[in-house]
């Protein structure tokens, strides 16, 4: 037998840790709910009649009646989410006849049942109604909106979120295991040195950055013995991070590109693929923006068959934007044998190759292996851009020190002229701080080596936490596959969640995460493993 | 065949190919007027000695992350740089309308700018706005408001070649018929290339007509402190526009003045009506901000915070840009005494009448020629020479060779 007892409280008069402080949930209903179990009646089910979003389900007591036998009684329950074996959660007898939880928060369906004892027993639990979140509404329109606010807003968002078991898993940097971004000592030292270097002076640099800079950049992409740099048909641009490089490489497409004066596109990008990107293009005057299949939800990987249909039929002479390795959002990589498959159908069609690489060395620990579909293209013969950021390998964020690498078979000089001009428009010459360090770094052997084992350590952190997450997700029971989170490298991963299941992680368990379920696993560590981990499982088991 | 191999070569640009043409030239007595850089009286360039003592202190800072600063940019920078600008007791800032937000330089604060304007002013995409530039003015304004679309670039009379000052007149009239909500970008001080400022007076009356007509604002403050030695002073064009209740906008750089040239350190000043405006302005600038470098760098931000938000440092800056500042008014009131001893014909009061780094000599091209190519002395072909290449053991041969170049050249 069950019933109800409805109250109309206010939620001021209840105190619930577990309440979600956003300032998005725009008002609640709390109703009181309980059941009475016995030998007669041992089982009792909660069941919300809405969405789940809109549903909070906290049990407060369990108590035994003083009717009851002296004999133990015992209490379990098992809820919305996976495990179909009932959970015990109460024993009670006379000396101890109730228990309380401060804020126990069950997913409905949830089915409490006296496993052993006569009864009767009390349960009495809080049900609380959340009116459906409204969007905030931005104050200008909508289009430009769409694609570059779920980012920010999403920062945004966690910033004000006061929970204690808070997970940022939406950010751009790497973190070690103390939650904080790591930088290099070698790289503390180097700015010291900087700092206190009496040759240095204070100069306008070159508009296209320094020199010791850009060729060093440009090596490590393409390696010292490239055919490109032995034949000098290459050149580099210091560019403000990686969005800078993308940024001037756009402006330089948009004026000069197969000999137009104005050209606006089409450029392929992948789908998914970061918000801002489509803004980046677009803010240069590239309007015609359309997507090649990339990530397959199906599969939880990249789907090279579904991309090279996409650009066989793509427009010939297209520029198409390419993630040489660590694919924001999704990490999802292409082997060897795919990119040569890829790199074929760029030269069929004529596709003009855009790179991006922002993470040369952090994906599989080695930094040929992930230059090397940029190397192969090179090879190839064909002409390109690659956006470089130094952000991420050298934890230098705040630097913004990016490049952007322009390989070419001929007219070079006139292309760096008109390159230069683009720069004067935008920020005229570049910041030298971070760039100094990085050339100092790569030009010197030692400090080379050491560079180089940071690196491997980022990458292997990666990998770590990859499989500690794995294991996790495999020890909760769900069924599925868990090779997404171990097949690629680096700072991304990918769960291909629905809209649904990413806004209950977000809005009830305080971990956020970008779309498609794609998040950032450096910043998961062995404080919050076990948390993230639950509420993935929760997500993806739930009725949502 | 490259995509690329129909690209035309770009005309360099003037004032660098300058001083790539200096640094050929073997003559013993080169001199360099062209660069717009401090140098100092051994022709060096100067780390500022407090940005050397900052520069360490943050090296050594153990505690400073190098994560991405926020999309705006360094509060403590943005907030100290706006003040410094409109003054620290500005009843703007009391009345919380003023924001800023951090770019590459000065370059970066009127790119900022002027993407803000050509989506969000007079309309939404109006590119057909006019913008108005000084006739002459710095040559990467033009190209600045172009690139963000603006397709309707004009100048403004402002240099009058023949009395050698402000054609106020003509700048006046070129307000009156302006069409209503053009844009106009202003030096707030030591305009360059010419180094002829309004006087107080000649602000107002400007200010009188842009008011009128609803013109907007657009401030390039790139000496505030450099150009008099005194930062109030240099300030006071932008302060009095403030006080005469003009929403505007005014792009600052400290490469000047910190000597932070490598750093690019600048700040988009915005002056709003109210508060709420000023939320919704700096929401959309952080949008184009995010599409065009998505975070400013740190290094020259931090610097420049720190020194303006401790009391000694400040001081001890505002020291060192007075230091610059006078060796450029001893430049100028030297040079002038030497051409007139010299008895070189024209008036060369100019010369000290003209503030912050550059003075346009009214030299004609074939006379700049002269320099260039029988002196060895680089200037630009518009006769604007830098003061700061002036010192103490060249300044006897420019002379001469102004007056060489004046009596023997027509």
């Amino acid at each position: 037998m069950t019933s109800c007892y409805v109250e109309n409280d206010s939620v001021a008069s209840i105190s619930l840790s577990e309440l979600s402080s956003s300032s998005s949930v725009s008002d609640r209903a709390c109703v009181h709910w309980g059941c009475v179990l016995s030998g007669s009646e041992n089982t009792a089910v909660f069941q919300a009649e809405n969405d789940l979003l809109e549903n909070q389900f906290f049990i407060k007591t369990i108590c035994l009646s003083e009717e009851a036998g002296d004999e133990m009684h015992i209490v379990s329950v098992c809820d919305g989410v996976g495990a179909s074996k009932p959970l015990p959660i109460a024993s009670l007898r006379h000396c101890m006849p109730m228990i309380s939880f401060p804020g126990l928060e069950l997913i409905p369906p949830v089915t409490f049942k006296l496993c052993s004892g006569k009864g009767p027993v009390f349960i009495s639990a809080q049900h609380i109604t959340l009116n459906p979140i409204e969007m905030t509404e931005g104050e200008e329109d909508e289009d430009e909106d769409v694609f570059i606010s779920s980012e920010m807003k999403l920062t945004e968002d966690f910033k004000r979120d006061t929970h204690p078991n808070k997970v940022n898993l939406a950010g751009r940097e790497y973190v070690g295991e103390h939650g904080h971004t790591t930088w290099l000592p070698l790289v503390r030292k180097i700015k010291q040195q900087i700092a206190t270097d009496p040759t240095l002076f204070p100069e306008y640099p070159p508009i296209l950055g320094i020199p010791e800079f850009t060729q060093r950049a440009t090596e490590l992409a393409l390696g010292k013995d490239s055919p490109a740099i032995v034949e000098s048909r290459v050149f580099g641009i210091q560019t403000v991070g990686s969005t800078g490089a993308v940024r001037l490489g756009a402006e330089l497409l948009r004026s000069w590109y197969c000999s137009s004066s104005s050209w606006s596109g089409p450029i392929l990008l992948s789908s998914p693929c970061d918000d801002s990107l489509t803004g980046t293009f677009k803010a240069a005057g590239i309007e015609d923006v359309q997507h090649y299949r990339y990530w397959d939800a199906e599969s939880n990987d990249v789907c090279v068959e579904n991309m090279v249909h996409d650009l066989e039929n793509a427009p010939e002479r297209c520029v198409v934007v390419l993630f040489a390795s660590g694919h924001h959002p999704t990490g999802a990589e292409l082997s060897q044998e795919d990119w040569k498959r890829v790199a074929e159908v760029m030269m069929k069609r004529q596709l003009f190759p855009f790179f991006l690489m922002s993470a040369q060395g952090l994906c599989s620990g080695s930094l040929e292996q992930d230059a090397w579909a940029v190397r192969h293209c090179v090879s190839l013969g064909l002409e390109l851009l690659c956006a470089q950021s130094f952000s991420y390998s050298f934890g230098l964020y705040g630097e913004r020190v990016g490049h952007l690498l322009c390989v070419l078979k001929q007219n070079m000089l006139a292309v760096q002229s008109q390159a230069e001009k683009l720069v004067q428009t935008l920020w005229s010459c570049p910041p030298m701080e971070g760039a100094r360090v990085v050339a100092t770094i790569l030009s010197n052997p030692a400090h080379l080596v050491e560079w180089q084992e940071s690196v491997k350590g980022i990458a292997e952190h990666c990998m770590l936490i990859r499989e500690r997450l794995r294991e996790r997700l495999r020890l909760l029971g769900g069924p599925g596959r868990w090779d997404h989170i171990t097949k690629p490298g680096g700072l991304y991963c990918c769960f291909g969640l629905n809209a649904q299941q990413v806004e209950f992680l977000i809005k009830r368990k305080h971990i956020y995460l970008l779309p498609h379920g794609c998040l950032n696993v450096s910043a998961i560590n062995s404080r919050n493993l076990d948390y993230v981990a639950e509420a993935i499982h929760q997500a993806m088991h739930s009725q949502l | 065949m490259s995509i690329f191999g129909e690209v035309p070569q770009a005309a360099p640009v003037a004032v660098f190919k300058l001083s790539a043409d200096f640094r050929e030239d073997q003559h013993p007595n080169k001199v360099n007027l062209g660069v717009g850089a401090y140098r100092t009286d051994e022709c060096q360039p100067w780390v500022l000695p407090v940005v050397r003592k900052v520069e360490k202190m943050i090296a050594d800072d153990h505690s400073l992350n190098h994560e991405y600063l926020p999309i705006l940019g360094l509060p403590e920078f943005r907030s100290s740089a706006s003040k410094i600008a409109l003054g620290e007791d500005s009843p703007a800032i009391k009345d919380n309308r003023v924001g800023a937000v951090q770019c590459l330089g000065g370059t970066g604060a009127l790119k900022i700018g002027a993407e803000f304007l050509r989506r969000w002013y007079n309309g939404t995409d109006n590119t057909k706005t006019p913008i108005y530039v000084s006739a002459p003015t710095w040559e990467n304004h033009n190209a600045v408001f172009s690139n963000a679309g603006f397709e309707d670039i004009r100048p403004y009379k402002y240099w009058d070649a023949g009395k050698r000052g402000l054609d106020l007149t003509g700048f006046l009239g070129d307000l009156e018929s302006a069409p209503d909500h053009s844009i106009f970008v202003l030096h707030a001080c030591a305009h360059n290339p010419t180094g002829t400022d309004p006087t107080q007076d000649q602000w107002k009356q400007i200010a009188d007509v842009m008011k009128r007509k609803n013109l907007f604002a657009f401030f390039d403050s790139a000496y505030q402190g450099f150009a008099s030695g005194n930062l109030e002073k240099d300030a006071w064009a932008i302060r009095y526009f403030v006080s005469q209740g003009f929403e505007l906008f005014c792009a600052q750089s400290f490469s000047k003045n910190f000597g932070l040239y490598n750093e690019r350190v600048g700040n988009l000043t915005v002056v709003a009506k109210d508060q709420d405006n000023l939320n919704r302005v700096l929401s959309q600038m952080e949008k184009i901000v995010r599409i065009t470098w998505s975070n400013p760098p740190s290094q020259g931000a931090r610097l420049v915070a720190i020194t303006l938000n401790t009391p000694e440092l400040f001081a001890e800056w505002k020291d060192n840009v007075k230091t610059m500042a006078d060796r450029v008014l001893l430049m100028r009131a030297q040079l002038k005494e030497k051409l007139k001893a010299l008895g070189t014909p024209g008036t060369w009061e100019h010369i000290t009448e003209q503030i912050g780094m550059f003075s346009f000599t009214g030299l004609n091209p074939k006379q700049v020629e002269y320099m260039i190519k029988e002196k060895h002395i680089y200037l630009m072909a518009s006769g604007r020479i830098n003061m700061c290449g002036l010192t103490s053991k060249n300044i006897d041969y420019v002379a001469e060779s102004i007056h060489e170049a004046v009596t023997t050249v027509q």
